[in-house]
């Protein structure tokens, strides 16, 4: 089943803001750089930084176990005319603020209100969202809430579910979580040595190195229950309500997301755009960061 | 202690709610309807229908809807917290909420498409239901669910504190609000868990730095609280994965009372028995030595078994002495440069009477060159001595004992060994622990004082060394005592070689 690269261009997706008399459009056709503001709590709490100054916003969201540096070798992707916005979204990598509560991250909604909040508090009005694995997920929640806020999502081997379904192949049987879970819980370095390469899923050490070192520096605990939301997560049935244009970019050999669970998100979001870059594993923009960057490029341009 | 009448009632009274919801959802097809308690903000639902989400987990309300009269929104003109999308696949389109009661409590309604309940009609559901909740306080669920758990908690004799590590909702039964002073009702639960991490940064040993590493280990260390002593033994409960840390805390005051009552009489008992014991001695040994002019042959022998027997006593009596120093850290250590192949040949030496009758042989393996080492010599020899007689008395017969000293991580390990049985596993642990003494008896009968090791231990640490069983070597046991460097003064003029005579034993004892 391996199309090297399929491109489903679907009709343009009809899309408009103030539909539902929310924020209106904060585009800037002045070329000036947007005013984004970097001294409030949530910013220093999401340790958010930027790159660049154009009038245009890219905002990227790594996956679990990684932190913003994950993007370190795609952000060049972005056109000179875009700022970019890196943060750390807390639980899903080391990043553990004082109060954190894993008790409070139950469903990906969690992380999507902490996302949405920062964005207010940035005062970022409209951009752009590349978002790998569960930060897609969070993406695509919180396009559901605040479309207007989002010119586009870009989602990097995000997937929808994870646990086999009738009709629907996630990749998991409930069984398997458990004993993922478990063998997180056993011991969790060992476990953090064997996950890593298999998740990498290709023999670039480094890309092994840095997965193995964020997920080492994560606390166990706080670690396994995010896991487990994440693993537990079904954002299903929100996928047909998503107006945003969507890209999807998956590579192959993907331990975490199933073929089938990129050709769903490709069916039910509509006028989506489905990616397959030449590349294996479930952190390509760790192992083959090339591949990545150019068709985040094609993505966003 | 709730009662079990009450607790029935309060099952019954869960069923007629979750029904009461049921009943109520029907009028927002498509919608849910929840029963939370809790704040604005962040509330914890106490039933669902339908049952998209479990009773007892967080749900972020929207602001403004956990009013104290029933409100309704229209959820398009507002942002939402997620939740309540993923929740029902879809986004709400309009939110009602009722007060239930005087309670922290509300009814919530989030409908979508069409579906809508008035008002008034959601605060009659809600006085319902405030009715159906009775006297109690707080809801149903937590009354339901927790309270045949809870009355089982609250009469376990020993304190005991559970934190969920899901909800970081957190069970304390009665003998623990005690002891942390918490009264019923009162004190967060977050505050309870901040209490007990405060509780392990300053009585813990430094376990926190262990529970930040890995907070699923368990610990145990002990602390005093209003004159009792307590054991606090601390681990994750899991079930499919982690699911929270159980708190037990041991009251070991009156073990403590025994152990320092014991103590105390070992201290004064021997205090008092030294003084006359000396007066005793000394006039034995006048006696024995004929100043007092020569006794009969009768006599002599009387005097010389009193003296030895007396002599045996008032090492005991020094043991003692020894041991309640070492253990108020006042224990005398004079260290100077001293030569170890000497010292314990003048042990091997002093111990070959004991080992002669035992049958046992006592073979020394050192170094020619001298070996210096900052010691106290005559403690030293103590601690060789102990070692020594322990070996033989252990010793089968024609059984061989081998003390031995070697380089050991830059300092010198010095090696007991012996033929015996060996030490068994059970008895390891309290090897080094005073009054000490295994199942094992010695061959022919013979028992120490228990306490040679115990204060063994004390002058090896007193030196900056170690004294350890070496668990490994067998099937015979093996003591080793190991030595740190020391500015060593090499050569044979600065050591302390006032016992001369014995340079030549090492290769004449093989």
């Amino acid at each position: 089943m391996q199309q090297d690269r399929i491109e489903s261009v679907g009709k343009p997706v009809r899309w408009s803001t103030g539909e539902m008399g929310r924020a209106d459009d904060g585009r800037r056709s002045d070329g000036h750089a947007p005013l984004i503001q970097l001294n409030g709590p949530l910013a220093r709490r999401h340790h958010v930084r930027t790159i660049g100054h154009g009038p245009d916003i890219v905002v990227f969201g790594h996956g679990f176990g990684t932190d913003q540096h994950a993007w370190d070798g795609i952000v060049d992707a972005v056109p000179a005319r875009a700022t970019v916005i890196l943060f750390d979204l807390p639980g899903t990598g080391p990043l553990l603020p004082d109060g954190f509560d894993p008790g409070d991250y139950r469903h990906l909604a969690d992380f999507a209100d902490d996302f949405l909040d920062l964005l207010e508090e940035l005062g970022v009005a409209r951009c752009s969202f590349v978002g790998h694995s569960v930060a897609g997920a969070v993406g695509i929640l919180s396009a559901v809430e605040m479309p207007e806020r989002f010119e586009r999502l870009v989602l990097l081997n995000a997937s929808p579910r994870y646990i086999n379904d009738a009709g629907y192949v996630g990749g998991f049987e409930p069984d398997d979580i458990v004993a993922l879970l478990d063998s997180m819980a056993a011991n969790y370095q060992s476990w953090v040595a064997g996950f890593a390469p298999a998740a990498v899923g290709e023999d670039v050490p480094s890309a092994v190195e840095q997965f193995t070192t964020t997920l080492l520096a994560m606390r166990p605990d706080v670690t396994i229950r995010v896991a487990r939301t994440i693993f537990e997560s079904d954002i299903r049935a929100l996928l047909p309500q998503v107006r945003v244009p969507t890209v999807l970019i998956h590579s192959r050999n993907d331990i975490a997301v199933s073929p089938q669970a990129a050709y769903y998100l490709h069916r039910n979001i509509g006028g989506s755009r489905l990616v397959w870059i030449d590349a294996d594993g479930h952190l390509p923009h760790l192992s083959s960061p090339a591949l990545v960057r150019s068709a985040v490029r094609d993505a966003l341009a | 202690m709730p009662s079990p009448s009450g607790a029935a009632a309060a099952e019954t009274s869960g069923a007629a709610i979750a029904l009461a919801l049921r009943l109520l959802a029907q009028d927002v097809p498509g919608g849910i309807v929840l029963l939370v308690s809790g704040e604005d903000g962040r509330a914890v639902v106490e039933e669902a229908w339908p049952a998209v989400i479990a009773a007892g987990q967080p749900v972020r309300m929207p602001p403004g809807l956990a009013a104290d009269r029933p409100v309704i929104f229209d959820a398009q003109t507002r942002r939402l917290p997620v939740g309540w999308t993923e929740m029902l696949g879809t986004r709400p389109t309009r939110f009602a909420a009722a007060p239930v009661g005087a309670r922290a409590c509300h009814l919530v309604v989030a409908s979508v498409g069409d579906g809508i309940v008035a008002p008034a009609a959601l605060a009659r559901w809600a006085e319902l239901i405030d009715r159906l909740l009775g006297r109690e306080d707080g809801t149903a669920r937590r009354i339901g669910a927790s309270r045949r758990l809870a009355a089982l908690i609250d009469s376990l004799p020993l304190p005991l504190v559970f934190v969920d590590g899901r909800t970081i909702e957190v069970f304390l039964n009665d003998r623990a609000r005690q002891l942390l002073d918490m009264p019923p009702g009162a004190g967060s639960e977050r505050a309870v868990a901040a209490s007990l991490a405060r509780l392990v940064s300053r009585e813990g040993d430094g376990q926190a730095a262990t529970l930040a590493q890995n907070p699923m280990a368990s610990l145990s260390f002990a602390i005093d609280h209003a004159g009792r002593h307590f054991t606090v033994e601390s681990q994750w409960i899991r079930e499919e994965e982690p699911t929270g840390r159980l708190w037990l805390f041991h009251d070991v005051t009156d073990a403590h009372r025994v152990a320092r009552f014991r103590d105390e009489l070992v201290s004064t008992v021997s205090h008092e028995l030294r003084t006359p014991l000396t007066s005793i001695l000394g006039a034995l040994t006048l006696l024995g030595e004929g100043k007092l002019g020569s006794l009969p042959e009768d006599a002599a022998t009387l005097v010389d078994i009193a003296l030895r027997n007396g002599r045996q006593l008032l090492l005991l009596v020094n043991d003692l002495l020894d041991l309640d120093k070492a253990e108020a850290q006042r224990l005398d250590i004079a260290p100077r440069p001293s030569d170890l192949s000497l010292l314990l040949a003048d042990a091997i030496v002093r111990a070959r009477p004991f080992a002669q009758r035992h049958g046992a042989t006592v073979m020394l393996d050192a170094p020619y060159d001298a070996p210096t080492a900052s010691v106290d010599p005559d403690r030293m020899l103590q601690v060789a001595g102990n070692l020594i007689s322990n070996a033989i008395k252990f010793s089968p017969e024609g059984g061989r004992v081998t003390v031995s000293l070697a380089r050991h991580a830059g300092g010198w390990r010095i090696g007991v060994t012996d033929e015996g049985p060996g030490v068994p596993p059970a008895f390891r642990d309290q090897l080094f622990t005073r009054f000490a003494r295994g199942e094992q008896r010695p061959r022919g009968g013979t028992t120490g004082t228990g306490l040679g090791l115990a204060i063994s231990k004390a002058i090896v640490e007193a030196h900056g060394g170690t004294i350890a069983l070496d668990a490994q070597a067998g099937p015979g046991a093996t003591f080793h005592v190991d030595l740190p460097a020391a500015e060593e003064a090499r050569g044979g003029q600065e050591a302390d070689t006032t016992d001369t005579g014995w340079r030549a034993l090492p290769g004449a004892m093989r």
